[in-house]
């Protein structure tokens, strides 16, 4: 596909993982690691998540790693098939809101006029919502579940590439070489598509990255609230809660893991949306 | 032979300030094979013209009348699909800066063979790459150069490659705004010779839209002169270099600067007038040096004089 060709021609241009500042490696690391290690679960432990496999509390040990939970089960285990859980419902909901949002922006800002005005309204005022606040409204209205955990997820983050897009289609639909394809008899299709879509793809990217990382966040909070996954699937924002009322009985590890595996995972994408910022921003060339 | 024929065309630029008048009651026609110098100061409205004739003006400016006939067909009435089948294919344009009017992110030949293909949708993707390849060749540019991007060439070279794309469809006219302002002195006298042979070759009319009056002298077989919206002189260029007749013209031909010559650069007093409110009567009345009463009352009628088309009172009976 043409598109792809242009993406990867863009970052091999750029030497991506040579030039990949600190920051994108750090962040690249931590997020396939912790791919890896999720799809590695079955091997990587002996339990399943949602099985009592030893005493109820037990502390961390070789044979537990990460303890027990209240009702016995492994939290090694959890965590590890809990990544499944959380990267499954953050990227597949990322995803989904970056194919409405994206389009959406294209024709907003590329034909401007009553629809984007319409658009505009709509967008701008699921933005002004807080994020964790929409998703939660929309979750408790769709009910408890993977799927709906994914569309309320989604629906929170449609405003924010809706926004950027537009306003890069605003820009790149006013420069010389969209109105040189135009005179030269490219339909808006094409314009679109082939001019205006390639050039804002980098800053899609660095949003979609970044997105995932406070998307992450949102999760936890919708599975904290318990309008996530219901238990006893595994999944970090879960565990959170159920952990948190042993917290001050010195169970400590009940949350301490979930909680650093969210902060660790949020803080991976981030990084790397801010690296990508760096690598594909042209004024670094004129550094190098 | 006439291939284009402009007709009193109007179009005004909607704006908070009020109305400009950026092209008001102009006509002009084109032969065949010919290439026409368009010349005027900045906001004269020539850029304006060369704009509506392939209707890409920007949404403010509105054609208010006129029209332009293409081949017998009028432009100003075709729907937007008829319009964008002549857009590149009939009639092609090259821009002024060719740093920006090049997708960063597209391969040259890529843009080529786009073009070629969103007019001939039976040509395989491998055909169309021939075309580019030959097309690139003869402006000057090796078909090696079809993998790079545009930010690897020089400004001279992607200004060939612009000329490529605005010709690789044989288009029969080309409108070239400023096509070498944005170079140097000797990458323009390359492209402006390159221009002159893809005129000879394809037999392509060419509308060189500049502010280089000495340009347009030396390169183009006609020169039309506008003034704040109006076209106030249009002939054959020997003539209107050896003998200008309106006193517009004069006034350009005395400012361009002449590297062995000392002689005294005398420069037209004033500036172009706001064309929001245009002055009444001629619109060059209060920095013409030779006004005359009716000047500044009434606008003065197009006249023919031995050929050449003068809007001026002097002339006028």
């Amino acid at each position: 596909m043409n598109l792809v060709n242009v993406v990867m021609d863009k970052l091999r241009m750029r030497g991506l993982l040579e030039n990949a500042n600190a920051l994108f490696k750090a962040g690249l690391i931590i997020v396939v690691g912790i791919i890896v290690l999720s799809i590695l679960a079955p091997i990587l432990t002996p339990y399943s998540p949602i099985v009592g496999t030893g005493d109820s509390l037990e502390p961390p040990s070789l044979k537990h790693p990460m303890g027990t939970n209240n009702l016995g089960y492994d939290m090694f285990s959890r965590i590890l098939y809990g990544a499944r859980t959380v990267l499954t419902v953050v990227i597949a909901a990322t995803l989904l809101s970056m194919s409405i949002g994206v389009p959406l922006g294209l024709i907003s800002g590329y034909y401007g006029g009553k629809v984007d005005r319409a658009l505009s309204i709509v967008m701008d005022s699921m933005y002004a919502f807080p994020s964790l606040i929409l998703a939660l409204a929309i979750a408790a209205v769709l009910g408890a579940s993977l799927i709906n955990a994914i569309i309320a997820i989604a629906v929170v983050y449609v405003p924010t590439y809706f926004r950027m897009v537009r306003g890069q289609a605003l820009s790149i639909k006013s420069l010389l070489y969209v109105e040189a394809a135009r005179a030269l008899g490219a339909s808006d299709f094409r314009i679109i598509s082939k001019y205006v879509f390639p050039n804002l793809l980098p800053t899609v990217l660095v949003v979609f990255s970044m997105n995932i990382a406070d998307a992450i966040l949102t999760e936890a909070g919708l599975s904290f609230l318990g309008f996530s996954v219901p238990p006893p699937t595994p999944d970090w924002g879960a565990d959170l809660r159920a952990g948190h009322s042993y917290v001050l009985a010195g169970y400590w590890w009940l949350v301490a893991f979930p909680g650093l595996m969210i902060m660790l995972l949020a803080t991976g994408f981030a990084l790397i949306g801010e690296g990508l910022s760096d690598i594909l921003n042209p004024r670094r060339e004129v550094v190098r | 032979m006439t291939l284009l024929e402009i007709r009193n065309l109007k179009v005004y630029y909607y704006t908070r300030r009020g109305v400009v008048k950026a092209v008001d009651d102009v006509s002009i026609s084109l032969d065949r094979g010919e290439m026409v110098g368009l010349v005027g100061e900045s906001g004269s409205g020539k850029s304006t013209l060369g704009l509506s004739i392939i209707r890409v003006l920007p949404h403010q400016a509105k054609v208010v009348s006129g029209s332009i006939v293409f081949e017998g067909i009028d432009l100003l009435k075709l729907s937007e699909k008829e319009m964008r089948k002549i857009r590149g294919k009939e009639i092609s344009m090259v821009f002024q800066d060719p740093l920006t009017s090049l997708d960063p992110l597209q391969k040259i030949g890529d843009q080529l063979i786009e073009t070629v293909l969103e007019h001939e949708r039976n040509l395989s993707r491998k055909e169309a790459c021939e075309i580019a390849k030959k097309t690139l060749q003869d402006v000057g540019i090796p078909s090696e150069r079809m993998d790079n991007y545009p930010h690897q060439l020089s400004g001279g070279q992607r200004q060939r490659v612009m000329i490529a794309l605005a010709t690789i469809l044989k288009p029969k006219l080309i409108i070239a705004d400023e096509p070498t302002t944005a170079l140097d002195v000797i990458v323009q006298d390359r492209i402006m010779d390159l221009l002159a042979s893809l005129k000879k070759e394809l037999k392509v009319t060419v509308l060189l839209i500049t502010h280089d009056l000495a340009l347009a002298a030396e390169k183009s077989d006609k020169i039309a002169v506008m003034y704040a919206g109006h076209l106030y002189e249009y002939g054959a260029s020997k003539d209107i270099v050896s003998k200008p007749l309106h006193p517009y013209t004069q006034g350009l031909i005395d400012s361009i600067p002449d590297v062995f010559v000392k002689k005294e650069i005398r420069e037209i007093k004033g500036h172009p007038p706001d064309l929001v409110n245009p002055p009444k009567g001629c619109r060059f009345h209060p920095r013409c040096p030779l006004r005359m009463d009716v000047c500044s009352v009434k606008e003065p009628p197009i006249v023919n004089v031995d050929g050449r088309l003068v809007r001026c009172w002097l002339y006028a009976q």
